[in-house]
């Protein structure tokens, strides 16, 4: 499946799953062919477009140092041109919705990202993500949609946490279950404390939720005959409802510490849906076995032979580069997560390095 | 633009890598952001948005599935208690309590 192809499928797939709506008839705004052109970084980054889509030649007389083009490659290329425009607007629609809410949201939820927030700033963090990512949606495809895909639900399950958390604050009134209970503890900022409320709270809903469904059957068949029982089973019922209660105010805590722990225990309790990301020792691993072995030089002159074939209108450096990002591309083929990220970064440099020795 | 990262950061991040250490390993890539070449840092910084947006989407999800669990549980019960309580009262009734 081409690139484009793709994309257009995980468009359709993304109108039935979120009720998005069709625009794959809009006419996207964007650089013309001439435009395009005269732009160095913007004609290297159709030509890895091209070559994503088969039409390598036309790809490899872009990435060349000379544009040599004829009246018949400007026809092909103005075709290609619009699936070009669609995937830069897709990346430009990214860097969009992290609003300054969101990115400021997101940095506050990792110490690295504040970080790096403090050296380039939040505009240096949107300024690189609107520089990185409409390579990556055309060079990491699978990663790119993943992407889209994490931030369409983190807008969906913001809308609906908001409705969920209106939802308790009304049953928290009506049943008489007070408000801001752990607000004490929390103010501690003891984070001991505040993982272990979290976690006890939990494993305390879980038997809540297992305990209701046996006693509702139960009930039922309860004799009201002994008065005392009847209290005493009431009292217990309360009991778990202000815990329940108790479960739901904690979910709606801003709280970093109480949102981790929840969420690693919820984790433990789901099975995970997708393929799982490369982990640090799994891309230690894919090093090793590309660049630690007596054939990798070998293999990677081989393979730079066959590609230079394809490629001779580049010069020398220009081949050794575009070969050095096709091969880490070929190599991190379906990896994703943080560590496939980082090294498909720093690969294609090292490969070029190991070429050069 | 050269954008070819310097062979002594690929060489001092790699034995890091080499020696198993991931949280030192992600210190590196902060401490020595700077000196890289703008692609790269650029790739840098997007991977640690990439995991933040991914975690953060993963984590609403699972929490938003938990008060959506913990609502319905908390309806049926306030429900069934208003029904029990109605019942209780009737009995009293009955009984001339």
């Amino acid at each position: 499946m081409s690139i484009t192809e793709k994309y257009a499928q995980h468009q359709k797939d993304r109108r039935e799953n979120f009720g998005e709506k069709d625009e794959s008839k809009k006419e996207i705004e964007g650089p013309t062919l001439k435009e395009i052109l005269a732009n160095k970084e913007q004609q290297d980054l159709f030509g890895e477009y091209l070559e994503t889509e088969g039409v390598k030649d036309l790809g490899s007389k872009l990435a060349g140092p000379r544009l040599e083009v004829d009246s018949n490659d400007f026809a092909a290329l103005e075709e290609k041109r619009k699936g070009f425009l669609e995937i830069l607007d897709r990346s430009k629609s990214i860097t969009e919705s992290l609003d300054a809410n969101t990115l400021t949201k997101l940095v506050a939820s990792s110490p690295e990202l504040q970080t790096i927030a403090g050296m380039v700033g939040r505009d240096g963090i949107k300024a690189a993500l609107s520089k990185h990512l409409p390579r990556a949606a055309i060079t990491e495809r699978q990663r790119f949609i993943d992407l889209e895909d994490a931030l369409q639900q983190m807008a969906e399950s913001k809308k609906k946490l908001d409705e969920e958390d209106e939802d308790i604050k009304k049953w928290c009134k009506e049943n008489g279950i007070a408000e801001g209970e752990y607000l004490e503890l929390l103010q501690t900022g003891d984070p001991e404390k505040i993982v272990k409320l979290a976690r006890s709270q939990y494993s305390l809903w879980q038997k809540i939720a297992t305990r209701r469904k046996k006693q509702e059957n139960e009930v039922h068949q309860q004799s009201l005959d002994n008065a005392r029982d009847i209290e005493e089973y009431w009292e217990r019922y309360e009991a778990d409802m202000k815990d329940v209660g108790s479960l739901l105010q904690l979910t709606m805590m801003e709280n970093p510490l109480i949102k981790e722990s929840l969420v690693a225990d919820l984790k433990k309790d789901s099975p995970e849906k997708s393929e799982p990301n490369m982990s640090f020792a799994e891309m230690k691993e894919v090093r090793n076995s590309i660049l630690q072995t007596k054939a990798s030089k070998e293999e990677l002159n081989s393979a730079f032979d066959v590609y230079r074939r394809g490629h001779q209108e580049m010069n020398d450096d220009e081949a050794l580069h575009g070969f050095s990002k096709a091969y880490t591309q070929d190599k991190l083929k379906g990896k994703k997560g943080f560590w496939a990220s980082i090294l498909a970064s720093l690969f294609s440099s090292k490969i070029e390095q190991i070429m050069k020795s | 633009m050269d954008n070819t990262i310097p062979a002594h950061l690929i060489d001092q991040f790699f034995a890091i890598i080499d020696k198993g250490d991931e949280e030192k390993a992600r210190k590196f890539l902060l401490e020595h952001l700077k000196e890289f070449p703008e692609e790269s840092k650029n790739a840098i910084i997007a991977a640690f948005v990439e995991e933040a947006i991914t975690k953060q989407a993963d984590g609403s999800a699972l929490i938003a599935a938990l008060k959506n669990e913990g609502l319905k549980t908390a309806h049926t019960m306030s429900t069934f208690k208003k029904e029990g309580e109605k019942q209780a009262e009737l009995e009293r009734i009955k009984r001339g309590i």
